[in-house]
């Protein structure tokens, strides 16, 4: 059956996708990080894994303060792009509306891409987006932020998407730099040297100077209502001077199914 | 760089097919279409040319592949998307376009304008905001064409709309008056400006002696003269979606302004019932923004430039206004395209602030003088076949190819991507009431041989179009800016200026001539 099969890369967690990117406004060729009051492009690579031409498929692109869980009603829309593939072709598919990160949380933002086109490769009819198990969609949660005197707090928020109240597991562990350096590959001089870090976890404190650091939990359950949200900060101490990777992620109680996730690079200085 | 678009994209309105002054995409007027001249320096195969996105969000482009084929050095085709602007934000926008060919995929990124036009109830005056600061015109006298109408041509006596209080609503109520005489417009609504007060309030206030130019590329007078043309287009939609209004329906207006005095009701400005006569439009608004922008004069000889050049302000002092005053009397019939005089009267002030005292002073500049367009053509030539022949009781459509040629004022041809040419097909008799319009190229793309200044273009007629058309050839020159110019070069570059002289206005009496560039019959085998 000729058809046409459109995906974005999910990464490795997916929430990690090298597919998407922050483009500099004044040279496309150049990446960038997101930098508070900043204006950049996003731009995400789309494949046709189908066997039949797509034209004028659609593609969106979103943002959202960092958080495990949002939706498309709780993330911001930035713009639209469109992007015609042969069977088997992809391409980089530039959003023109530039996003500027915003105030909040010092520009830390979590970006997403979806593609789709409307009658031969629709999406789901749903509000979420299912990053991991639904191919038109990717996302990209990762967050530079930097320690002070190795101390680091980094603010995000846990949204329940479900129509009723649900309980979650929120867990942060430490992992391998090399994951996250895929999207960090333009500055990899700066997270040449690497380390670990230790008394990470959970806590309600926006800054380390408030912190417990006897406190600290790498793993917590809540519970919060249907469609709210809640600020918490993880936070925590590098044992030396490099960079370290920290991946936030966010489990239904339930079922124990994987809902969100994010990823914290921090670096001395 | 191989496949390019060498000059800004720029709007034509949906319904008469009419190039925007200066380019602007207008909000008022909600959908527009988004014209692109795609051209190359070398031989490309398989050039096809889509839109990939647009800067800001809220302007919605229908998404369209354009397959070009191969395209030889020197081939330029202008492309086209329906978009729609009626909540896009006033300011300069960015739009990205991909060229994909045999080899290569080529993003090209051009500026477009947006100009935010807004009708003040309280002074009658339209106001376009910019970053540069705004400009405020308000049209005190017009001249409308009166009722009569000869079946084809409108009389050249006109109806002086001086001292009406609600202009927007004089025009609406002359064309109401129109299809109750006629039923439906017959003759194209002559609409000349004779009489503006203009003024422009920098932000901020500026202490040299020449002020910004809007948008930092097209004059000041392109600004009101693209208001001017929003105006009267929207004027004939509203009227005319008034005349559905009262057979019952209702008439809205999009676009994010206020609905002007004249507006009736209610309705989607798609839901149209009766034939817009949108030749008649396009030649009647051509002729009357070329009128107004040949009294005025183009950068730098405009009066805004003039004026700012005959009053040096003293040092300590910035200019926070400028205003004109221009009155323009016909004295020659106007006809696009030759060298027609018009007189022109202004009177420039400058409001000056000093900046130490805070007092307030003007300098004022007037001028008395005639003028003559200078957007001009020698000649042009239109071929096509009189007899398109289909054959009964067959799907198949019968192919009609137009043929133009057209000359400059030293006999020299117009080529390429310096025309924007449209044809339209006007049915008569048994089709009245039922038109066509498509475009012509100079690009060497079928069914144009080679770009060497023959405009082509063709249309398919089916057995459903059987009878006579009226065909129209409607030449308007191309704002050729790039943006690597300063603003005072690009400023010098107006576009949009009907050049073809099909209709003949006079002031002074008898009809105004609209004479199509020929006639086809489509009839059986």
């Amino acid at each position: 059956m000729v058809s046409v099969a459109l995906e974005i890369r999910d990464g490795d967690p997916w929430f990690f996708s090298p597919a998407l990117r922050l483009i500099d406004p004044a040279d496309a060729s150049t990446e960038v990080m997101p930098v508070a009051g900043a204006p950049c492009y996003i731009e995400a690579r789309v494949r046709n894994t189908g066997d039949r031409r797509v034209e004028n498929a659609t593609v969106r692109f979103y943002w959202a303060n960092p958080a495990a869980g949002f939706n498309r009603s709780t993330a911001n829309m930035v713009g639209t792009a469109f992007v015609t593939l042969e069977p088997g072709g992809d391409e980089d598919v530039l959003c023109l509306s530039p996003w500027v990160p915003s105030p909040i949380n010092d520009g830390h933002s979590c970006i997403l891409a979806e593609a789709f086109h409307s009658s031969l490769d629709p999406l789901p009819a749903t509000v979420d987006f299912s990053v991991p198990t639904d191919r038109h969609v990717a996302q990209r949660n990762l967050s530079v932020i930097s320690a002070t005197k190795m101390n680091f707090a980094f603010r995000f928020e846990v949204h329940n998407t479900d129509d009723r109240q649900r309980g979650f597991i929120l867990t942060v562990e430490q992992r391998a730099l090399d994951t996250a350096l895929e999207l960090l590959g333009f500055q990899k001089d700066r997270f040449s040297a690497k380390t670990q870090v230790k008394s990470m976890g959970f806590t309600d404190q926006r800054c380390y100077s408030e912190v417990d650091v006897g406190q600290l939990r790498p793993k917590i359950q809540m519970s919060l209502p249907a469609h709210a949200r809640t600020a918490l900060s993880v936070a925590g101490t590098l044992e030396s001077d490099g960079a370290a990777l920290l991946v936030v992620e966010q489990l239904a109680e339930d079922t124990g199914t994987q809902i969100g996730g994010l990823g914290i690079v921090i670096v001395e200085g | 760089m191989a496949v390019s678009v060498q000059s800004r994209p720029f709007a034509s309105e949906l319904y008469s097919g009419l190039a925007l002054p200066g380019g602007f995409f207008v909000p008022m007027l909600g959908t527009q279409v988004i014209n692109a001249q795609v051209s190359t320096d070398s031989t490309e195969q398989s050039v096809s040319v889509s839109v990939e996105s647009v800067s800001d969000p809220n302007i919605i482009v229908t998404p369209n592949t354009h397959g070009l084929g191969d395209m030889s050095a020197g081939s330029v085709q202008t492309l086209q998307w329906r978009a729609d602007f009626s909540q896009a934000s006033p300011g300069v926008h960015r739009l990205s376009l991909i060229a994909q060919t045999a080899t290569r995929r080529i993003r090209i990124i051009k500026k477009i304008f947006v100009l935010g036009v807004v009708n003040d109830p309280a002074t009658g005056a339209f106001r376009a905001e910019f970053p540069e600061g705004r400009l405020e015109v308000r049209f005190t006298e017009l001249l409308v064409s009166d009722k009569s109408c000869d079946g084809k041509n409108p009389n050249a006596g006109s109806v002086d709309l001086k001292d009406q209080d609600d202009i927007y609503r004089a025009i609406s109520d002359r064309i109401m008056t129109s299809l109750e005489f006629n039923k439906k417009i017959d003759c194209p609504i002559l609409i000349l400006p004779s009489g503006m007060e203009i003024a422009f309030v920098p932000n901020p206030a500026y202490d040299n002696q020449f002020g910004p130019l809007p948008f930092a590329d097209p004059s000041a007078k392109e600004v009101w003269t693209a208001i001017f043309a929003a105006l009267v287009f929207l004027a004939l939609l509203i009227a005319f979606l008034a005349g559905v209004a009262a057979s019952g329906a209702t008439v809205v207006f999009t676009g994010g302004a206020a609905a002007p005095a004249g507006a009736v009701g209610v309705v989607a400005i798609t839901a149209c019932c009766n034939p817009v006569q949108a030749v008649a439009i396009a030649v009647a608004v051509g002729a009357g923004v070329g009128a107004a922008i040949a009294g005025a004069g183009d950068y730098p000889n405009e009066p805004f430039h003039r004026g700012q050049q005959a009053t040096t302000p003293p040092v300590g002092t910035v200019t926070t206004a400028e205003r004109l005053d221009l009155a323009l009397q016909y004295v020659e019939p106007i006809v696009a395209g030759t060298p027609y005089a018009v007189e022109a009267k202004w009177s420039y002030t400058r409001e000056l602030l000093n900046t130490t005292t805070g007092d307030l002073s003007v300098l004022t500049h007037q001028v008395s003088e005639k003028r003559t367009n200078e957007h001009l053509l020698s000649r042009y030539e239109v071929e096509h076949p009189d007899i398109v022949r289909i054959r009964k009781d067959s799907k198949e459509k019968a192919v009609f190819v137009v043929k133009a040629r057209f000359f400059g004022p030293d006999d020299t041809p117009v080529v390429r991507d310096q025309l924007f040419v449209q044809c339209y097909l006007e049915g008569t008799g048994q089709q009245a009431d039922r038109w066509y319009r498509f475009l012509l190229h100079d690009s060497g793309i079928d069914p144009d041989s080679q770009p060497d200044g023959t405009f082509t273009g063709q249309f398919y007629f089916s057995e459903a179009d059987l009878g006579e058309w009226d065909v129209t050839v409607l030449a308007q020159d191309v704002n050729l800016a790039t943006e690597d110019m300063t603003p005072e070069e690009a400023a010098t570059y107006v576009g949009s200026q009907v050049l073809t002289n099909q209709l003949e206005i006079t002031t002074s009496g008898g009809t105004c001539p609209f004479t199509p560039d020929g006639m086809v019959r489509v009839i059986f085998e």
